[in-house]
């Protein structure tokens, strides 16, 4: 990734400045903004070169770029009506899920008592999800079913934050079409499993949770009104928490990589190497930060989910 | 693209990579995976179990070891008390059997030599009169009659065992 800000930076001065290197940098950032504005409004897929566009590099495209090696097209598809293009973001889920497979499938054919290497490495984060994450919010009886899903849920979004922090990878989890589809799936686990669990009666009960016992007309009103309000607070704090846990996964994924070029776009924008050094230890930095934050991010999300899931089945704790 | 442009496509493979990852992994590695580590849980679980019991058991063996040791000392004190005692029985028994047994030899010992004493001097006696009697007929010259003479001779013995001092005197 650094090499791809670099190097697509690199060729950045040759269209736009005109003058060559005495260009003052307010004008270069200027023009660097205000072209980058008109790449989005043009629909962004055509990226030109010589632009310092960190949109480019954080959004999907119909290319996998390998400057200075060059690009490859992805193939652009059409299924009834709907854009099915295999992109950037979806090479990357399926690179996660290829990680993961390739990982898990010959870490459960090793039978032996004990394991050795990565296998080792990822069990205790197997046995973390497993106790601290899935029973200690859904409970020991009911927390089973749900454990695998909650390990494919985090290493998926854990596999995926750490492709995007290698060189020409992209992060698919900061797109907040897939956290929020992810986001979507735990919605329909959590509120499928109270479904389940409570039944329809009991699903729908739980969006009033007071019993509104009122007597006379004025309280009768009073009860109807006051269980309408209940019932949409409810329902928005369902629906809310879904649309939390969609920004929370994708605005941080995104917000490392941002900072990230933007402490390297300085060393271009101010157009000196006497920055470099200052811009790169802080990026290096960032970076440090950023693997952190995969980490903590694909737990968060992970615990949030079994957490959602303990309150669909327990409605009353 | 955009970074906020909605792709419904991306959605769709989205939910499609991850069900088909999870019906997979599910299948053939969550489930064998927790399967294993549950059943190694279990055996570590059983063999801690185990371990206490054998401890608890051993604990249970050593203290009744000890306790039958400590009997068994007790048991041999006593053993050898009642031994000593015994043996303080035996030997006394037996020095006053001893004892008894020496008393007895004496006193017939003593019995005998007294009844040898009569008999000697019984003997002593016979034979006196009858030297007295020899010498007295050899002096007087005639032959008094036995039987009177036997009877003086022994009333004069029975004077002097009497008093011996007469006699001699």
């Amino acid at each position: 990734m650094l090499a791809t800000a670099a190097s697509r930076n690199g060729t950045a001065q040759e269209p736009s400045s005109g003058p060559e290197s005495h260009a003052p940098a307010e004008r270069e950032l200027g023009a660097a903004v205000h072209e980058e504005a008109q790449d989005v409004a043009e629909g962004g897929a055509e990226h030109g070169e010589g632009k310092f566009d960190i949109v480019h590099h954080l959004g999907d495209s119909h290319e996998l770029d390998f400057a200075p090696f060059g690009t490859i097209q992805l193939p652009r598809l059409e299924v009834f009506g709907i854009d099915m293009s295999i992109t950037k973001h979806v090479v990357f889920l399926w690179l996660s899920a290829a990680l993961m497979l390739a990982l898990f499938i010959p870490m459960a054919r090793n039978r032996g008592p004990v394991r050795r290497g990565v296998g080792n490495f990822l069990e205790a984060f197997v046995v973390y999800v497993r106790d601290e994450v899935a029973v200690n919010n859904i409970g020991k009886k009911d927390a089973g079913p749900y454990v695998p899903y909650l390990l494919t849920l985090f290493f998926f979004i854990l596999f995926a934050n750490l492709l995007g922090l290698l060189p020409f990878g992209a992060t698919a989890t900061s797109n907040w079409i897939v956290t929020g589809t992810l986001a979507l799936i735990t919605m329909v686990v959590a509120e499928g499993s109270s479904v389940v669990k409570l039944g329809a009666g009991g699903y729908a009960r739980q969006f009033i949770p007071v019993k509104l016992e009122s007597q006379g007309v004025v309280g009768k009103v009073g009860n109807v009104a006051l269980g309408g309000l209940l019932f949409v607070i409810e329902a928005v704090s369902h629906v809310s928490r879904i649309i939390a846990l969609m920004i929370r996964l994708a605005a941080n994924m995104t917000a490392g990589h941002v900072v990230i070029l933007a402490l390297l776009g300085l060393i271009f924008i101010l157009n000196t190497y006497v920055v470099a050094p200052i811009s790169v230890a802080f990026a290096v930095g960032v970076y440090m930060l950023e693997i952190f934050i995969a980490l903590v991010q694909a737990f968060i999300f992970t615990m949030l989910t079994a957490l959602f899931i303990g309150m669909a089945v327990h409605p009353h704790h | 693209m955009d970074l906020l442009n909605p792709s419904i496509g991306l959605g769709i493979w989205t939910i499609l990579t991850f069900v088909v990852v999870l019906l997979v992994l599910r299948k053939f590695a969550w489930k064998p995976i927790l399967d294993g580590m549950e059943a190694r849980e279990r055996g570590i679980r059983e063999l801690i179990d185990n371990a206490e019991a054998a401890r608890a058991e051993a604990d249970q063996l050593l203290a009744q070891y000890r306790q039958q040791l400590a009997d068994a000392r007790v048991e041999t004190q006593r053993i050898v008390a009642e031994g000593k005692t015994a043996a303080e029985r035996v030997r006394q028994d037996t020095v006053e059997r001893a004892r008894s047994e020496a008393e007895a030899i004496v006193a017939r010992a003593h019995t005998e030599i007294d009844l040898e004493r009569r008999k000697a001097l019984a003997e002593i006696r016979e034979a006196a009169v009858d030297l007295a009697l020899g010498a007295a007929g050899r002096v007087i010259g005639e032959s008094l009659d036995e039987e009177r003479h036997r009877r003086i001779a022994e009333g004069y013995l029975q004077e002097i065992e009497r008093d011996p001092q007469q006699v001699a005197g």
